[in-house]
């Protein structure tokens, strides 16, 4: 049984790294090699192509099967070093999402998220309070008003629902379930993190991982995008498959950090009570703020 | 064809050699637990008992549950149960399963199981009664949000003077610990919702 089933783990292995890094990589040295033979001038020359084709396989190296034995080693070294890089590019792109307004540059994004938050909200109460104040009196124009109040909120919404703290959205998308969380019930969700991961049941486990690896796939497909936009200055073409690819990553990457967001909210919005039961913690009144922040005290263990 | 049980030197799907001794009552499905739940993304169930009988268990119940379309074989019989197992292979499931409910051990019933791991394999199912490299079971698909987020009319509520005497109306505060009070009426402002 051990060797079957290290020879289906080797298979699984290996067709792992065919679909991470092998293909992608062999694809990407292709359009390298076009967008090296052809260059802006002749972009679109097809002959040039075939011509350069023929020339290899006319060469002496091309009938020897030592030879092309190593150069189909050396073209999947290159194609597996090539996926690495976007794996690895991918995954600094992932950690960038997530970072916390560190440096001048991410401060300067973080404000400037800030302060469009800060002028739609603005926008909204205000458009708010007015369709309230018809509301009460009994304005004619009320219904107007209060659409325009919704119409603001949702406007307001898509920047997000809390005001922004990181350069970028997703790592606010991130955090907001511990934002949302601590305001609601006073809770360190990074401190009751563990444990209720710990009762949460397998397919719950499931959904959150493939959330989570959802996000590290589309962080690699904008790698990829911007390998292609870069062999775009070779050869224009790319750029515009590179352009699809890091738009249609960054797409992926909002919806995976939404869906991991709200996996995690309604995860600890649905164990919350079981979780302060099993450390001792009653909830007389349900789980409010102060049953939330015995439970925080509790798992903090401060000093 | 060689058996299956012949090849590797006797070895099992589950690692004993063939003609071990009884390795007790083979184990129940787990309540609960999906049918045909065995694949490459879970260990062999079977930590204990007979491994090929856990197998054959599951996927009787995978099939009876819609696992595809059955064998052949005559109404109302088990062994026409199992997706793709001719008309061979199904009375050959039959006579182990007769036995099975007669007394005898998994065990003592190795040959059979080796016949029908033969039938299986020619069959089409690949790993025979091994519960690795079987058709994975479908996993349901992953979590998404909903496609339009938010709702079209969301529950927007305004603070008002609790009498409302006055004009006073406020927005709400979120991280406020309490709504704001009137000093007035001494009393907290008055929720109004907008719709």
């Amino acid at each position: 049984m051990t060797g079957a089933f290290l020879s289906a783990l080797g298979g699984r292995i290996a067709e792992r790294w065919l679909a991470l890094l092998a293909i992608p990589g062999l694809l990407y040295l292709l359009v390298l090699g076009t967008a090296l033979t052809l260059g802006q001038q002749r972009w679109s020359d097809a002959g040039l192509l075939r011509t350069r084709l023929v020339e290899v396989a006319a060469s002496p190296q091309a009938h020897s099967a030592g030879a092309l034995a190593l150069a189909a080693l050396v073209l999947l070294a290159a194609a597996a070093a090539v996926g690495t890089a976007a794996q690895g590019l991918g995954a600094a792109l992932e950690r960038l999402w997530y970072a916390e307004p560190v440096g001048p540059l991410l401060r300067r994004l973080a404000d400037r998220r800030l302060r469009r938050w800060r002028a739609a909200d603005a926008v909204y109460r205000t458009a708010l309070v007015a369709a309230g104040r018809a509301r009460i009196s009994g304005a004619p124009d009320a219904g107007e008003l209060v659409e325009r109040a919704e119409r603001a909120h949702a406007d307001r919404n898509r920047l997000g629902t809390l005001a922004p703290r990181h350069p970028f959205r997703t790592g606010d998308r991130l955090a907001a379930p511990g934002r949302r969380l601590r305001r609601a019930y006073r809770l360190d969700l990074a401190a009751a993190w563990p444990h209720l991961w710990l009762l949460a049941a397998d397919g719950t486990r499931t959904e959150l991982h493939t959330a989570r690896l959802q996000l590290g796939a589309a962080a690699r497909l904008c790698a990829w995008g911007g390998g292609y936009l870069l062999l775009g200055l070779w050869w224009w073409p790319a750029a515009l498959g590179g352009a699809a690819a890091v738009l249609a990553g960054l797409w992926r990457a909002r919806d995976a950090a939404q869906a991991f967001a709200e996996l995690t909210e309604a995860l600890a919005e649905l164990h919350l009570r079981e979780l302060a039961e099993a450390l001792g913690v009653e909830t007389p009144e349900g789980f409010d703020r102060a049953a939330g922040e015995r439970l925080s005290r509790l798992l903090g263990k401060p000093d | 064809m060689p058996r299956v049980a012949a090849q590797g030197g006797g070895a099992r799907p589950d690692g004993s050699a063939a003609g071990a001794p009884a390795e007790g009552p083979a184990a129940p499905p787990p309540a609960g637990a999906p049918a045909g739940a065995s694949g490459t993304r879970e260990a062999p169930a079977d930590a204990f008992g007979h491994a090929r009988l856990g197998e054959l268990c599951r996927r009787l119940a995978a099939a009876a549950t819609g696992g595809g379309p059955a064998g052949s074989g005559g109404p109302g019989r088990t062994g026409a149960g199992l997706p793709r197992l001719g008309a061979e292979g199904a009375d050959l499931l039959d006579r182990l399963l007769a036995e099975l409910r007669a007394g005898r051990t998994a065990a003592e019933l190795d040959d059979l199981f080796d016949e029908l791991e033969e039938e299986l394999l020619m069959a089409g199912h690949s790993a025979g009664l091994g519960s690795y490299r079987s058709t994975p079971t479908p996993v349901s698909p992953a979590y998404r949000g909903l496609p339009v987020p938010g709702a079209a009319h969301p529950d927007l509520y305004v603070l008002a003077c609790p009498g409302l005497q006055c004009g006073r109306v406020e927005a709400p505060d979120p991280d406020a610990e309490r709504p704001p009070a009137c000093r007035v009426f001494d009393r907290p402002l008055r929720a109004v919702g907008l719709r």
